[in-house]
């Protein structure tokens, strides 16, 4: 429990805020404007630094030149990575149209480049990309996750690829509030109950208390997020060293003092972040 | 235990306190035994030895006239090769605790190499890639043996059983694109960690955990917000993604009570008009107070890169005479090939000298510190740069000798042809700036060397040339021996006097981790880890192709002198 509960309705709020519309197109894979953004979305995503090399020429990615290559294949490999290794899947990170950019870019360094015939490929675009906020939401969103800041409410709350899956799913917290609601929740977080993630206190052997969100309780351990500091800690207490484990219902995990993290402003931007979710 | 195996004096005395702390173990490592390291050379108990980050033992039992017969005695593969072995074990009575790659931990019986646990951190399917997925060693103290991971999480396990006891995600590695590849650092009661993310789009910080409990205790940024002093270093808004990481294990002075860190580049690397300005702390060595964090002193050595180096590398404690003076001071190797020495009381340039031989990035250093005839490429023209970005050194360090009085590294004479392009931040993204081909220098074909320097001045006493880049960290031993490793899998002892090669040993693949010596039951050990692989290991294809095949690899080889010698 705890860790991994979010999951599926973290992927329902993602898709709520995706382009829902998938377009088909063709692409064109020896067209010289197609290559050349290629190139230049290579080099920015694939060349730099100790991935593939300049013009593929490997470093700790392989080399890619000199290889046959199918489109497809390559497509494939960019968008989705290969699990297991160090490269990564580039979708949500570049379009559709990127990808394919790419790929017509590392099939010129092939061994065995497109011929015109094969060029002319039928892509479906528009079926993901980045987040759709805008105006007060979007910069709600930077707020709540925030990497300059040492504070921030990405610290314990996760949406999408943001942030720590310590406390509840905001996106679905925030569909059963209202602006109002989640205000005094940041403002007065005793305030901020969530089914699931009641204040919990392990009280340990050794005479410690540890007061957070209960992650996980077995006959071998206890595990528990301690969220009275940031970020939080996520404590295994072996079973033997467990005294007691008591849940308050009516008491919430959520630290205090956002008044002094966040500007009254910047609280009506997360909030209005939340409400768009 | 035999009588022959106490000969040596350092032994001895190793050996005495052996039997006196006998019920002594992991669990018994304190904040007290780790400021005494020296005291117990049997042991290896911080990531460079002791807080001094000499990487030298006092053990002298294998040493130049016995060393031809040195032999292993056992080998441990992980098995987990991809971004080969980059580790340094640590040895604490008996018990070794080695990370490898995809952090994993294996807690190993030091004189069997018989697996007591192993640990697997478990990791999400994509990690940041720009730096690998390999990491650099453990910590311990309390009890608890600590990991920083690729996920960025640091974690605390029991010494004992493996066990997890801890564990805090200091930032969502994905939204970052940083992740932690060093050894963490145990001070008093705190569990220092770096960060990677001098290559993204991220701003760098140190972090300080309570190591009993994980409860956080400071943050320094090495970036200052808006308000702080050094802020107005930063053109607009780029310090809120000027990289600046902390990427190498710092150190710890317990009588000047400061914690020391080396900081790297600023981002992006190549591309620096968005950034324009000195960038601090980026490039600089930080003086922090051990309890809160807060800066002490810094000193910058590049104001500005424009190349991606790093002063991130190891800071070696040595107390040196100066112009007729003793001062306490700090050896910083650069990435850019040029060593630093720094009053560490102060921040105070002393000097700096340079590892490498084909550099152009600048013309000199003069006297009061000051870069003189900045070689900064244009954007958009390829330009030579010297040393290409694997460094003039690589991040493995070095070694001193306090018989010789010596320091010891890796030179690389290396170069790139550097183009610079402009490059929107994208937060947690690569944040190069550029792109760069790895090249010979002019009239020159790339090699590397291993040399033996005055630490204050720099002059070289002795050179060891080597074809390929030298990867490895040295260790310098009581024994008058430095052992480091190459490309080709042969782990290698020289002369510290001679830089004569005295005794090899093929371990089956590159040598790219740090080895590190340590004794039980008045018997000398010598172990390195053995793993071809990493970010440099790749860019030596671009130069020397058939380096594409070197195997890589992830084990630990284990030598000693037969017994009875």
């Amino acid at each position: 429990m705890g860790v991994s509960r979010l999951g599926v309705s973290l992927i329902a709020a993602v898709l709520a805020i995706s382009p829902a519309v998938a377009q088909e197109q063709s692409i064109n894979l020896l067209d010289e404007a197609v290559i050349e953004n290629g190139s230049e979305l290579f080099q920015m995503n694939c060349a730099v630094g100790y991935c593939h090399g300049s013009e593929g020429r490997s470093a700790r990615g392989p080399a890619l030149r000199e290889r046959e290559w199918v489109p497809r294949d390559v497509y494939r490999m960019t968008h989705d990575g290969l699990p297991g290794t160090s490269m990564p899947g580039w979708s949500g990170v570049l379009t559709t149209e990127d990808i394919w950019a790419v790929t017509a870019y590392i099939m010129t360094l092939a061994s065995n480049p497109v011929q015109a015939v094969d060029a002319l490929v039928s892509i479906e675009v528009g079926e993901e990309g980045p987040s759709e906020l805008s105006g007060d939401a979007k910069l709600g969103e930077e707020l709540f996750f925030d990497l300059t800041r040492e504070k921030r409410c990405g610290l314990c709350h996760r949406l999408g690829e943001k942030g720590t899956a310590v406390g509840p799913n905001l996106a679905v917290v925030a569909g059963e509030k209202t602006a109002e609601d989640l205000e005094r929740d940041i403002r007065q977080p005793g305030s901020a109950r969530a089914f699931g993630f009641e204040l919990t206190e392990v009280s340990t052997r050794d005479g410690e208390v540890i007061r957070g969100v209960l992650a996980d309780q077995t006959s071998a351990h206890v595990k528990i997020y301690d969220t009275s500091v940031l970020p939080p800690v996520l404590r295994t207490v072996p079973e033997e060293g467990v005294r007691r484990v008591r849940a308050h219902d009516d008491r919430s995990p959520m630290p205090e003092g956002w008044e002094s993290v966040y500007s009254d402003a910047e609280i009506g931007l997360i909030v209005a972040f939340l409400m768009a979710m | 235990m035999k009588t022959l195996w106490i000969n040596s004096g350092v032994l001895r005395g190793a050996l005495v306190a052996a039997v006196a702390f006998s019920v002594l173990n992991a669990a018994d490592v304190t904040a007290d035994r780790l400021e005494r390291a020296e005291s117990e050379p049997e042991n290896w108990l911080t990531y460079y030895g002791t807080y001094k980050s000499w990487r030298y033992s006092p053990l002298d039992q294998i040493n130049r006239s016995n060393v031809k017969h040195l032999t292993p005695v056992w080998a441990f593969e992980s098995g987990l090769d991809d971004g080969g072995m980059q580790s340094a074990p640590l040895v604490v009575d008996g018990v070794m605790y080695v990370s490898t790659a995809q952090n994993h931990v294996f807690a190993l019986d030091a004189v069997t190499g018989e697996q007591i646990w192993r640990y697997q951190h478990e990791l999400p399917d994509e990690i940041p890639a720009v730096y690998g997925n390999w990491n650099r060693g453990v910590a311990l103290a309390y009890g608890l043996v600590y990991l920083g991971t690729l996920d960025n999480h640091v974690v605390a396990l029991d010494a004992g059983t493996g066990r997890e006891v801890w564990r805090v995600e200091v930032e969502n590695s994905r939204q970052c694109g940083c992740n932690i590849t060093s050894a963490p650092l145990i001070v008093k009661d705190m569990v220092i960690t770096g960060v990677t993310g001098g290559d993204s789009a991220h701003r760098g910080y140190l972090n300080a955990f309570d190591a009993k409990t994980g409860r956080h205790r400071w943050r320094f940024w090495t970036i200052p917000g808006p308000g702080e002093p050094g802020h107005e270093t930063w053109k607009g808004d780029s310090w809120k993604h000027g990289g600046g990481s902390t990427w190498i294990t710092g150190t710890y002075d317990p009588d000047l009570d400061l914690v020391f860190w080396g900081v790297g580049n600023p981002a992006a690397d190549f591309y620096g008009e968005s950034r324009k300005g000195d960038n601090l702390y980026t490039e600089s060595v930080v003086a922090l107070d051990a309890d809160t964090g807060k800066l002490e002193w810094y000193y910058q050595e590049i104001p500005y890169d424009v190349w991606d180096y790093d002063s991130a590398y190891e800071l070696v404690l040595l107390d040196l005479e100066v112009k007729g003076t003793q001062r306490k001071v700090i050896v910083n190797p650069n990435k850019s090939g040029y060593v630093w020495v720094l009053d560490r009381t102060s921040g105070e340039f002393l000097g700096a000298w340079s590892l490498v031989e084909h550099s152009n990035w600048i013309e000199r250093i003069d006297e009061d510190g000051n870069l003189i005839g900045r070689n900064e490429p244009p954007v958009g023209k390829p330009t030579l740069i010297c040393p290409a970005i694997g460094g003039g050194r690589s991040w493995n360090h070095g070694a001193y000798s306090p018989e010789t009085g010596w320091f010891y590294s890796t030179g690389l004479e290396w170069c790139q042809t550097l183009t610079v392009m402009p490059e929107e931040p994208r937060e947690g993204m690569a944040f190069f700036g550029g792109e760069f081909q790895m090249t010979h220098p002019d009239g020159a074909v790339a090699h590397s060397h291993l040399g033996a320097y005055d630490p204050l001045t720099g002059k070289r006493h002795w050179q060891y040339r080597h074809k390929y880049p030298l990867l490895a960290s040295q260790l310098a031993t009581g024994g008058g021996l430095l052992f480091t490793g190459d490309a080709t899998g042969r782990f290698i002892a020289l002369d510290t006097k001679t830089g004569e090669e005295l005794w090899d040993f093929r371990t089956g693949s590159g040598h790219r981790g740090s080895a590190v010596t340590f004794a039980v039951d008045g018997r000398q050990y010598v172990v390195t880890p053995s793993g071809w692989g990493s970010a440099l290991a790749g860019l030596t294809t671009q130069l020397w192709p058939e380096t594409a095949d070197f195997p890589s690899g992830s084990s630990i080889f284990v030598f000693a002198l037969p017994e009875g010698e």
